[in-house]
């Protein structure tokens, strides 16, 4: 009798417990945000004018391909993201890069992302917070400039935020 | 050949000299016929005949009381006050030597002139300081969205802002607000990226660069599929 009598409990409880289980997968803690940053940089061969926050990226990308000698920032844009999320931020001459996170930020620290980049496939990767990963893509401008990519993660702790705010 | 003939002007200039006090013969003519006519309208207007004598004798006393010319001395008199009353320079123009009558009275006009214009200045400041300044209507005055009167526009500091996205080009100019990039890149090194799968808009797959260089993946610019770098 008694079983019978707390077997409603224990339904409810189970269909709880499937519930928040998406919302509990390692790395998805709630306090922690992510943002995503997107540096789009245009490189040319025809000149050697560098902006100076470009100056390491220049340095790395000339290591691959020195006819680039010119790097500019287009345009940088941040957004932030939850777990699931797929976001498109505008590029030059209207094309668009997609950015999705698959998984947040777990006791290592890392982020997994997937990014569409134009004239280019899926590209999935973990990244550490705080730094910029360059994609040289195949795209060029009217100007015959060619799109990089800095795809940047960083990681905010809201409640180390606020206590921060608050003192 | 059929042309009108051109018609003669009914007044013509009077002549000068000899010829103009000697009435020719056609103007004979004319008086006759003025005469003539005058006595025709005698005869049908008896009433005005008295008049007649009236009028004839008015125009002899008009003949004999002619005013006489003014004398040279006259005209140089009248012609020195104007040139002094003009200024120097049309003094020094003229051939007329102003005298002193003349001069007292131009320094007496240039006096009068100027204590005309101080006078209309001196109404003209007081006009502009004492009359009350229309002020604009409080109906239509500009009023800022949840601000109370004498407040000041609040704004923002870089903490109060978040600039989501803007143009490289732009960050220079921002005034208040910190740009999404605001120091250099720091890329990845090794150990900070695990490039789990990559490929090209054919399905290529494309590997992340190896070696001591910072990792990053650069797409071929050959638009050829099958290419794997």
């Amino acid at each position: 009798m008694s079983l019978t009598r707390s077997f409603p409990r224990i339904l409810v409880a189970m269909v709880a417990l499937i519930a928040c289980a998406p919302a509990c997968r390692a790395g998805d803690d709630p306090s922690i945000t992510i943002r995503v940053c997107v540096v789009e940089v245009l490189a040319t061969s025809q000149n050697k004018n560098v902006d100076e926050k470009l100056e390491c990226l220049a340095k790395e990308v000339q290591k691959k391909d020195p006819s680039l000698t010119g790097f500019r920032l287009k345009h940088c844009a941040h957004q932030e993201l939850a777990v699931g999320d797929k976001v498109k931020f505008p590029l030059v001459e209207g094309e668009v890069v997609e950015v999705s996170i698959q998984r947040g930020p777990g006791k290592n620290d890392r982020v997994q992302l997937t990014v569409k980049p134009p004239t280019m496939g899926k590209i999935v990767y973990d990244s550490c917070c705080g730094k910029y990963f360059p994609i040289v893509t195949r795209y060029e401008t009217k100007d015959k400039e060619r799109l990089i990519l800095a795809i940047g993660v960083h990681c905010c702790d809201k409640e180390k935020e606020k206590k921060a705010h608050q003192k | 050949m059929n042309q009108d003939p051109i018609p003669q002007p009914e007044f013509q200039k009077p002549e000068s000299g000899q010829e103009a006090q000697e009435p020719s013969h056609a103007g004979l003519d004319h008086l006759k016929n003025d005469r003539e006519e005058l006595a025709a309208w005698l005869n049908k207007h008896p009433e005005e005949a008295s008049h007649l004598e009236d009028l004839q004798a008015l125009v002899s006393l008009c003949r004999q009381s002619e005013p006489s010319q003014p004398s040279d001395e006259t005209w140089d008199h009248v012609l020195g006050g104007v040139i002094a009353g003009i200024g120097p320079s049309a003094a020094s123009v003229g051939h007329a030597n102003p005298v002193s009558g003349s001069r007292t009275l131009s320094y007496f006009e240039r006096g009068l002139r100027s204590s005309l214009m101080g006078a209309a200045a001196a109404a003209a400041f007081l006009l502009a300081v004492l009359l009350p300044h229309e002020k604009p209507p409080t109906g239509i005055e500009p009023e800022i969205p949840f601000l109370g009167r004498g407040e000041t526009l609040p704004i923002v500091d870089a903490s109060d802002v978040d600039l989501m996205s803007m143009e490289g080009d732009d960050t220079r100019l921002l005034v208040v607000g910190i740009p999404p990039v605001n120091a250099p890149l720091v890329l990845v090194g090794h150990g900070d990226i695990t490039l789990l799968s990559a490929a090209d808009e054919y399905g290529t797959r494309v590997q992340m660069s190896s070696g001591p260089d910072a990792p990053m993946i650069v797409a071929p610019l050959s638009k050829q599929p099958g290419r794997e770098r």
